[in-house]
């Protein structure tokens, strides 16, 4: 089912959770809807639920107009944050609840119920209580439940984020196995930046109700349109600073990023000025022929090495491999990989990347 | 009205039109009657409207000995009520045997019907064949003629009263004592704070609030009482010319008795503003806490 | 650890000696009243008074059964609080619902008016209603025993606050499940709510057995008595046979004992609602 907002707006009073939006989904595609606390990205979900009812503009699934269209017509499912199971009912219970509301039979029911269970691996679970399961399962059963009546949109709250770590990485596989096993076009909704890149086609970055980029998260973690893309995906976080662009090229306290050469290679001319930049840790590499800086200290991480510096007063941190002999204290030499520094306009989009 | 709108008020309607009917319109009527001088049920007609039923009702010597009464009964059941309860309630508290035991036996006449138990207090009262006048035999007391002579109804009546509130009280003590942090209790034991310091340092101030409910709550009912009377002294108020009468026995004698009802509601409206006086202090100390608070912000 | 020291053991000593104490005097009435019950005629007025009766007179219950129609009565009243129990559980059960879940306009404005409500001492409404009750003509009927006791506001607003409890999303979810609001409210609230429900159940039911004084006021005929009522007049009539008037009290009051011990945990659960109040 494809899935159409257009103009898209919830106020509340003055304050407008989600302002103008527009953004199409195509069919089978799995959709990240990401963002800090408070930018939209719920009331959005609960729009497309038709639990929440927008100010103005329009939601299509396919051809047909749902703005108006009351939740239990939409033919979608709905996963909430806290999964909302029925805590009296035991898990088969809750899985058939849906289609008993539609007048299925009981015997089919169960069977769909039973089906259901098998592709969310709840198997032998069925006539627990959902307080004798984990939060992993219960989440399951909270997937089940939206599935087994066969909508046609699946929408996720959130619903990662009451799992432990090592039960998120793993539902977050489990719930794009299931997704691309039943080819169901999905939404989700998460303020984790990794969660998002790590298992959807597009992600929809969004901050004051506003998408700021609608992008394959690749290409978004490349090339974010502006400094809140930038800042919001990756960890740890790009590095952020001021800079002069003048005729010798790219200057910061004394060290010269890129020369005018290159800053011009980039396609854009860019005015002499100051400038907010952004370069990501990981893009700082080792070399000899760069700009020498002190290490103020270094953290292991496991597979990475994170190293802390400073240019003038501007910290900074780079991602090193792990097998770097390195003491805080010591020299090294650095430079910017090729294409990886970002220069910002004074609005915070990105103007040309170098 | 939208069709929302339309469906809160139909799941809210039997509970409202039942208390519109029930609830509202009699207070309203009540208060309207109260100033109805010579009302009539019949055909609703009044002679005037003023203050005649009140003047009435504080020149009536009978409401005057009510109030007294219920002030009385008031001053003791309370009081006596709430710290015997609170002893029991620390009691029942402390690691004992059969604590659940003890407290099903306590709580017992909660439940029971005053009418009841109060025509088996008439019993064990009777001052012939008595329980109580036989047990106080032993220590050469009696015999007292507690519900015959009108020397000893109101002391009677309290002594019923206090047995019967206790249950309430030593309930919502219990709850509440269960709800002290037991660290607080630990960090005493640490400290040898002796048991009654504890008892008084600690279990009271945190009890406060609780207490003050109770105190309040039991002023409220007390105002009302009226089946304790009724069933003590045989369907009167009293052995002999309404000793033991309550303000709310008054109300009922003016008007199911003397058709007076008129002066009966003077009586209710009466009722009313004291328990709602009551419910004022109740409510006082939250709202100085609150504005405190909301100044200090 | 228990202390040792032999102050300690007096304060227990002295523990024990003050529970026992009240515990009698609680217990005092009730087995007094049985005891009584079971006294012949003569033993009941014999000086001093025996404590075990001498013989158990089984016989004082039959004959108090059938000297005043308490048959009659306590058919009376079993059918008053039941059907009052079922009745204010379904209204307090929607209202809460309405109050809790349902948005309409003055929604705020009534539910202050209804807590407001509870200051009024249901002693003040007695005689208005007493005056509708006989111009509807409702005298002497179960109806008005029952009707004016179907509105709650301490049972709604209790119910309320336990709905409110409820999350949010299970009522979101089961409205994107296809659930109509009724049907939410009696398979997911209702069944997620059965304790307070209980609760609510038996306050209301034990409330009602020990009503006196309204049915007392609307009933005239000997038939339409409540069994509080039917022991005060029987008190009245049987004069001195002490004996039948605490075989009549017994039959008041063990059916409620029987439910309370029974049901102890509900009936404690709703009183510390009532102190929670506070």
């Amino acid at each position: 089912m494809e899935i159409k907002i257009l103009n898209l707006t919830k106020a509340y009073g003055d304050f407008k959770a989600v302002d103008d939006m527009n953004l199409s989904v195509a069919d089978g595609e799995l959709i990240g809807l990401l963002g800090p606390s408070g930018c939209g990205k719920s009331t959005t979900l609960f729009m497309l639920a038709g639990l929440t009812e927008p100010t103005s503009g329009q939601i299509f699934f396919g051809d047909k107009d749902v703005t108006r269209v009351p939740p239990e017509d939409r033919e979608i499912g709905l996963v909430f944050q806290n999964y909302a199971l029925y805590p009296h009912m035991t898990v088969l219970d809750n899985i058939t609840f849906p289609l008993i509301n539609r007048k299925v039979k009981k015997a089919e029911a169960i069977e769909r119920a039973q089906e259901m269970a098998h592709l969310v691996q709840l198997d032998g679970l069925l006539n627990r209580k959902p307080s004798a399961l984990s939060g992993g399962q219960q989440q399951r059963v909270a997937i089940a439940r939206a599935l087994v009546k066969k909508p046609q949109v699946l929408l996720l709250d959130e619903p990662l984020s009451n799992l432990d770590a090592k039960l998120r990485v793993e539902t977050r596989e489990e719930i794009k196995r299931i997704q691309q096993e039943v080819k169901i076009t999905t939404l989700f909704v998460t303020h984790d930046q990794e969660e998002a890149m790590s298992i959807s086609n597009r992600i929809a970055v969004m901050n004051r109700g506003v998408v700021q980029q609608y992008d394959a998260p690749q290409a978004m973690y490349l090339n974010p349109i502006n400094s809140f893309v930038a800042q919001f995906l990756g960890m740890p976080q790009i590095n952020m600073f001021e800079a002069k662009v003048t005729g010798r090229g790219v200057e910061l306290n004394g060290v010269l990023l890129r020369t005018r050469e290159q800053l011009d290679a980039a396609g854009k001319k860019v005015a002499d000025g100051t400038y907010q930049m952004g370069v990501r840790p990981e893009s700082l590499e080792l070399c000899q022929d760069g700009f020498t800086v002190k290490a103020d200290s270094v953290r292991m991480t496991g597979r990475d090495l994170l190293i802390f510096f400073k240019i003038g007063t501007t910290e900074f941190r780079a991602l090193t491999h792990s097998d770097l002999q390195l003491r805080a204290g010591d020299d090294l030499c650095l430079r910017a990989r090729k294409n990886s520094l970002i220069i910002f306009d004074a609005d915070g989009s990105a103007l040309v990347k170098c | 009205m939208n069709r929302r709108s339309f469906k809160g008020y139909a799941y809210l309607a039997p509970v409202l039109v039942i208390m519109l009917v029930f609830t509202a319109y009699p207070l309203v009527k009540a208060i309207f009657m109260s100033f109805c001088e010579n009302y009539s049920i019949i055909n609703g007609s009044y002679k005037g409207i003023n203050l005649e039923n009140y003047k009435d009702l504080f020149d009536d010597k009978l409401f005057i000995r009510a109030l007294g009464n219920t002030t009385l009964y008031v001053a003791f059941v309370v009081p006596l009520s709430v710290v015997i309860s609170l002893i029991i309630a620390n009691l029942l508290n402390s690691h004992i045997k059969f604590q659940g035991l003890f407290q099903t036996l306590y709580f017992l006449p909660y439940v029971t019907s005053v009418i009841a138990i109060g025509v088996v207090w008439r019993w064990i009262m009777n001052s012939n064949y008595g329980l109580l006048n036989y047990i106080l035999g032993f220590f050469g007391i009696g015999p007292i003629g507690w519900l015959s002579d009108p020397k000893y109804s109101m002391t009677s009546l309290i002594i019923f009263a206090v047995w019967k509130s206790l249950a309430f009280n030593i309930m919502i003590f219990l709850a509440a004592l269960q709800g002290i942090s037991p660290d607080l209790y630990a960090a005493a034991r640490v400290d040898s704070t002796p048991r009654l310091r504890v008892f008084f340092k600690i279990t009271v101030p945190a009890m406060m609030p609780i207490i003050a409910y109770a105190f309040i709550m039991g002023i409220i009912n007390a105002f009302k009482v009226y089946n304790e009377v009724f069933s003590l002294f045989n369907s009167k108020a009293g052995p002999v010319n309404n000793e033991a009468i309550t303000i709310v026995y008054y109300i009922y004698d003016q008007f199911y008795n003397n058709y007076k009802y008129g002066i009966a509601a003077a009586g209710s409206v009466v009722l009313f503003l004291l328990i709602m006086l009551f419910t004022m202090i109740q409510r006082l100390p939250g709202r100085i806490k609150a504005k405190k608070e909301a100044a200090q912000k | 650890m228990k202390s040792t020291k032999p102050s300690a053991i007096i304060a227990d000593i002295v523990k024990y000696v003050v529970l026992i104490a009240g515990a009698l005097f609680t217990l005092l009435p009730f087995v007094w009243m049985v005891l009584s019950s079971l006294k012949s005629a003569n033993e009941i007025v014999q000086i001093p008074p025996t404590m075990i009766p001498r013989k158990f007179m089984f016989s004082n219950y039959a004959e108090a059964w059938q000297e005043a129609p308490f048959p009659r009565y306590f058919l009376n009243t079993v059918f008053i609080a039941t059907v009052t129990t079922v009745g204010v559980l379904l209204t307090s059960i929607l209202s809460a619902f309405a109050f809790s879940r349902l948005d309409f306009p003055g929604k705020k404005i009534i539910f202050s008016l209804f807590m407001a409500t509870l200051m009024i001492p249901g002693e003040m409404l007695l005689i208005t209603n007493f005056i509708t009750i006989t111009k509807l003509k409702w005298i002497d009927t179960y109806k008005a025993m029952i009707v004016p006791w179907l509105a709650n506001v301490f049972y709604t607003y209790l119910l309320t606050q336990f709905f409110s409890s409820v999350p949010e999303a299970l009522y979101l979810a089961a409205k994107v499940d296809k659930c109509s609001d009724l049907k939410f409210l009696f398979k997911i609230m209702v069944p997620m709510n059965k304790n307070a429900i209980t609760t609510v159940a038996i306050l209301s039911f034990i409330g009602s057995w020990n009503s006196f004084l309204w049915p007392l006021l609307v009933t005239n005929s000997t038939n339409m008595r409540v069994l509080s009522h039917g022991l005060v007049r029987f008190q009245s009539e049987a004069g001195t046979k002490y004996q039948l008037v605490m075989a009549a009290s017994c039959i008041l009051v063990v059916p409620i004992i029987i439910v309370y011990l029974f049901l102890r945990k509900y009936i404690l659960e709703g009183m510390s609602y009532t102190g929670v109040k506070g």
